[in-house]
């Protein structure tokens, strides 16, 4: 018997896997509970991005995607994006401390911005290039309380395609400033490396996750009685294939025969179970049986990050579906040629990127912009696809889940007339959080802290509170907009 | 000055006077058929000559056996196959997962485009297991039973897939294996039996493909006509892009449709029906080659793929009801001044955003609309980043309008970067050189007339007086034809007046139509020859659109097929 099949494959096969009771059972779990998601996904890439292609001409009447998101154009109505959230304390900050220029002060811009996205409030210490506020970051938090809610293995992984440990550029990422209460850098569950993911994650922690969790043997049976049912019916439709075949006279034969051959490869992916009593052994199941990254794509290398960033983005939903975690982040390295459209490639860098979006040099346009964050879109994009490809319960599993999607600088920062706006961040909610959340909107905050729109996510999520970071950054309350249901 | 770069495919008609031309000439290529030597009689074998093409427009019932084409064997397209399933499933939102075919010419869909690949296995077979669950209930109601239960529920069951998927009876050899699957799954996944039936029909050879040896009548030696089954499939699959339903099957089944009437109505119910939009969509879409639409990079401030989508929508609307209407001719595709005005596209259109609703025929000024070359689709997909292309439309229409190839330049030609636009310098100015260099001139001079004529509609296909301050003259000429003189025009108006009773043009979309009803190029003889006769029988009818469909589907090139020799 061979269950062992791609990864990739198991995602795409899992739409066709109607009976994945062990995450209706998840659902059926939560059912008592009030709506609320029961997974969170914080999408994070540097440098802001350019206001007019990722609006377009959207408004809350009129409500449609930009150019960058065009890759969410199928997924429009899984969305909610928000206009006009401010990041006030890292304005805050950087009104005040004029002094600390980013190429000749002790704080640089981006340290700013990234240490108080995740945590709306002042960093303790000016002082410092990674001071942080001492509170809790949103995604950390909602991490720990959903492992504790739902007894998963991991409280949060961190995933990125692209990370230089220790370069200084660090300061664009958010791994940076993702801290536990104590402020405090308390993140083992880091990777920029898909083999280390699968490996520490997914291949021996998932059986034993899924081993651990009550009912999954029953959930593993109907798996492989599945898988049982589509190998007998596509050698069912082989034979039928080549029955065809033969009645077809010969100059035609040559035009079906890469059917017969595909569907040969398609059935070496399924399951060879034999009819009776033996029954596969409990760690061949859907999440064991995914495959190992190739190893080439270990380090960043040869113009592998496109590869690298889809990976990853297999192995976040890999993840999910597995119910290894309920909290992930994913941070972009959106910037060098691996963001990589083909005109940003080799010439135009990183450097180039933030001195040009940033500080409006060097030739870069906004298009160059947005070509490369469409690219994150695009692995958005297919993250939302395979989650909606997942039943669970009535719906998927984009529906008890919820996205957010941010930056650490806003719209057209150089606009702004320092180069680092942080007005305006990029906000997009997607998914329906387990109903709490009315999706398929454009809402305009008009210049709300983001703070308030973090209170509205911890009560999207079931864990509510009044407000998310310091109090003079929450006034108003959680944002109702986001609270609506009809 | 600009330039660029024309990348172009080969296209049925290379017109020599174009060849003709100086630098990026060529010889007179050997598949013009007004080039060819005279065979001795027509076959359906080979191109026909000029002589010959002249004959095939003047034939009529007695020769058309004449018409008959060799079986094809294809693959349910894409689209075809989406709208299938959902058919079936009765759920138009069913979610399917499916990737776009392999390129074929972007005419029409060839068989070599639609052979399976990883993605179609993988997809189909994804598919097929998610539509399962929902077509199980509708069969559930439909035969009023439960298939799971087996017994007589089941060969129901089969029956009714059989009639839904492979659009035939069922034989007895293939009900038994599919009871056995039945018998076999249910033993292994009792839960499955039933799904496990439906999934294998939707993967089942006689759903995705289409195997068209005619086993109807005999009409000639070597000829028979496709049977009533035949043709209503083949019928569905033109006209609706999807499967028949019941009522077209049941007819063909019982016996209906053998008498021409019977055809007629059918045909004439189908064009009713709201399903033909997906065929005159899938035709439009290729013809003025807006597939990539709302994918396309734009540096303009106002665009976004969802005004793409709306952009792409009101020329589908519009095409569609001038096909499907009972008056439009030919003419009209390149004069009406319609629009499908929305909320999202009206600011564009020059109307009332407060006032539209979600959508409307609304008549535009005659100047701002003036037929299909005039929408916002076509003059948005054929322009560059920011501004228009005179060069991309103009090499456009020469292709996809009158079947003329544009070549692409000689490799060794050195094109210096297209300049920056200069504010004041209008197209016409920054094009001069095309006409002056006579490297370039011999195609440009087909190549930028046409274009120049849209240039008072800007990248976003907006109405303007001036481009960027400077006067815009839209005059020029046009050669509509090899064996034409050019004509000059000296309005859009004028120009598209021209092509609207250009034979050149007509015969193109006829051309383009039949490829598509026959779900192949016409690359033979005997297609040529099809193709000059309802070409002929279309210009009989002055070019009326819905009557060029329902010859095509009347056709007996449609119908008839020459018997396979070898097995």
């Amino acid at each position: 018997m061979n269950l062992k099949t791609t990864r990739r494959r198991v995602l795409e096969l899992a739409a066709a896997i109607p009976a994945m009771s062990f995450l209706r059972r998840i659902d059926a779990r939560a059912a008592g509970e009030n709506s609320s998601a029961k997974r969170f996904m914080l999408i994070y890439h540097a440098m802001g991005t350019s206001g007019a292609h990722w609006y377009g001409n959207a408004s809350e009447q009129n409500f449609q995607l930009g150019y960058t998101l065009n890759p969410l154009e199928p997924h429009k109505n899984d969305l909610v994006v928000c206009k006009n959230v401010n990041n006030e304390p890292g304005c805050e900050y950087w009104r005040n401390a004029p002094s600390y220029c980013p190429r000749g002060g002790k704080v640089d811009q981006h340290s700013v911005a990234t240490c108080t996205v995740l945590a709306p409030a002042r960093p303790r210490n000016p002082d410092s290039a990674y001071s942080h506020p001492g509170i809790e970051t949103i995604d950390w938090h909602i991490g720990r309380k959903l492992k504790a809610s739902s007894g998963v293995p991991f409280d949060n992984l961190y995933l990125t395609p692209a990370r230089r440990h220790g370069s200084g550029l660090d300061a664009v990422d958010v791994f940076s400033s993702r801290r536990n209460a104590g402020g405090q850098l308390e993140d083992p569950h880091a990777e920029d490396n898909p083999v280390e993911v699968y490996k520490k994650y997914l291949l021996g922690k998932t059986g034993q996750a899924l081993e651990n969790l009550p009912g999954n043997k029953v959930e593993a049976d109907r798996l492989q009685r599945r898988n049982l049912s589509r190998k007998l019916v596509t050698d069912f439709v082989a034979k039928e294939v080549m029955g065809f075949q033969k009645a077809l006279p010969s100059e035609f034969k040559a035009e079906v025969e890469p059917h017969m051959a595909e569907l040969r490869e398609l059935e070496k992916t399924l399951t060879n179970v034999e009819v009776g009593e033996d029954k596969p052994p409990m760690e061949r199941t859907l999440c064991s049986s995914l495959e190992q990254p190739a190893d080439g794509l270990r380090s960043i290398s040869g113009g592998n990050y496109r590869a690298r960033a889809e990976v990853m983005a297999d192995l976040a939903t890999s993840a999910f579906a597995c119910d290894v975690t309920r909290a992930l982040t994913y941070s972009f390295w959106t910037f060098n040629g691996g963001c990589s459209p083909p005109n940003m490639a080799g010439t135009k860098t990183y450097g180039n990127l933030h001195e040009g979006l940033q500080h409006g040099r060097h030739g870069y346009t906004r298009q160059d912009v947005a070509d490369c964050h469409q690219h994150v879109a695009h692995q958005v994009a297919r993250m939302i696809a395979k989650l909606k490809a997942i039943p669970e319960g009535d719906g998927n599993m984009l529906d008890n889940t919820l996205i957010l999607w941010t930056s650490d600088m806003g719209m057209d920062p150089f606009d702004s007339g320092d180069g680092h706006n942080k007005r305006n961040l990029p906000f997009i909610l997607a998914g329906k959080a387990g109903g709490a959340l009315k999706t398929g909107r454009f809402i305009d905050f008009k210049n709300m802290s983001h703070g308030r729109l973090y209170a509205a996510v911890t009560h999207l999520m079931g864990m509510p509170q009044d407000a998310w970071g310091e109090s003079k950054y929450n006034q108003g309350g959680p944002a109702s907009q986001l609270l609506q249901r009809t | 000055m600009k330039y660029f770069r024309l990348r172009l495919v080969p296209s049925a008609l290379i017109l020599p006077a174009l060849l003709g031309g100086a630098a990026c000439s060529g010889s007179v290529t050997e598949g013009d058929p007004k080039n060819r030597e005279k065979p001795p009689a027509l076959s359906p074998e080979g191109e026909p000559s000029q002589e010959q093409l002249a004959r095939c427009r003047q034939m009529g019932e007695d020769d058309a056996q004449s018409f008959a084409g060799p079986p094809v064997l294809k693959r349910l397209a894409r689209d075809q196959y989406v709208n299938a399933m959902q058919d079936i499933a009765k759920k138009a939102d069913l979610a399917l997962v499916t990737h776009p075919d392999p390129a074929a010419d972007g005419n029409a869909t060839l068989p070599a485009g639609l052979r399976v690949t990883r993605q179609v296995m993988v997809d189909t077979e994804a598919n097929a297991w998610t539509a399962a669950g929902v077509v199980l209930e509708r069969l559930k109601s439909a035969i009023g039973c439960a298939p799971a239960e087996g017994g007589t529920c089941l060969d129901a069951a089969l029956d009714r897939l059989a009639l839904w998927f492979h659009r035939r009876p069922l034989s007895d050899d293939m009900r038994t294996r599919y009871r056995t699957l039945f018998d076999t799954v249910k033993e292994a996944a009792p839960e499955d039996a039933a799904l496990a039936v439906v999934a294998a029909f939707s993967q089942s050879p006689q759903f995705l493909y289409v195997w068209d040896a005619a086993e109807g009548e005999n009409v000639a030696e070597g000829v028979r006509a496709l049977d009533a089954r035949q043709w209503a499939d083949a019928l569905a699959l033109f006209l609706w892009r999807s499967v028949p339903d019941e009522t077209l099957l049941m007819r063909a089944q019982e016996g209906t449709l053998d008498e021409p009437d019977a055809r007629r109505e059918e045909v004439a119910r189908l064009l009713d029906d709201p399903r033909a939009q997906r065929s005159t969509d899938h035709f439009v879409g290729q013809w003025l080659m807006l597939g990539g639409l709302t994918g396309k990079r734009k540096e303009e401030p106002e665009w976004t793929a969802a005004l793409g989508a709306e952009f792409r929508t009101d020329t589908d609307k519009v095409f569609a009801s001038l096909m499907t209407g009972p008056d439009a001719r030919f003419a009209d595709l390149f004069t009406h001044h319609t629009a499908w005005v929305t909320k999202d596209n009206a600011k564009l259109l020059g109307r009332d955003e407060a006032t539209a609703g979600t959508g409307a025929f609304v008549e535009l000024g005659a100047v701002q609309r003036m037929g299909l070359l005039t929408h916002n689709s076509y003059l948005a997909a054929h322009s560059k980043l920011k501004g228009s292309s005179p060069i991309l439309r103009g090499a456009t229409f020469n292709k996809q309008v009158l079947c003329m190839e544009v070549p692409a330049p000689p490799d060794d030609l050195d094109i210096p970067p297209e300049p920056e636009h200069s504010a004041g310098t209008s197209a016409r100015e920054q094009l001069a050189e095309h006409m002056q260099n006579p490297i370039c001139a011999g195609c440009h001079m087909y190549i930028d007339p046409p274009g120049l004529a849209l240039e008072h509609w800007d990248g976003l296909g907006r109405y303007r007086e001036s481009e960027d301050g400077a006067s815009i003259d839209p005059s020029g000429e046009v050669l509509l034809g090899a064996d034409q003189e050019p004509q000059s025009f000296s309005t859009p108006a004028e120009l598209f007046a021209l092509v609207g009773e250009a034979p050149v043009a007509k015969h193109c979309f006829v051309s383009r139509w039949a490829a598509q009803s026959w779900g192949k190029l016409p690359t033979r003889g005997s297609e040529h020859c099809a193709v000059e006769n309802i070409d002929g029988a279309a210009a009989g009818g002055e070019h009326n659109l819905r009557q060029t469909l329902e010859s095509l589907a009347l056709h007996p090139s449609f119908t008839f097929r020459t018997e396979v020799q070898s097995q």
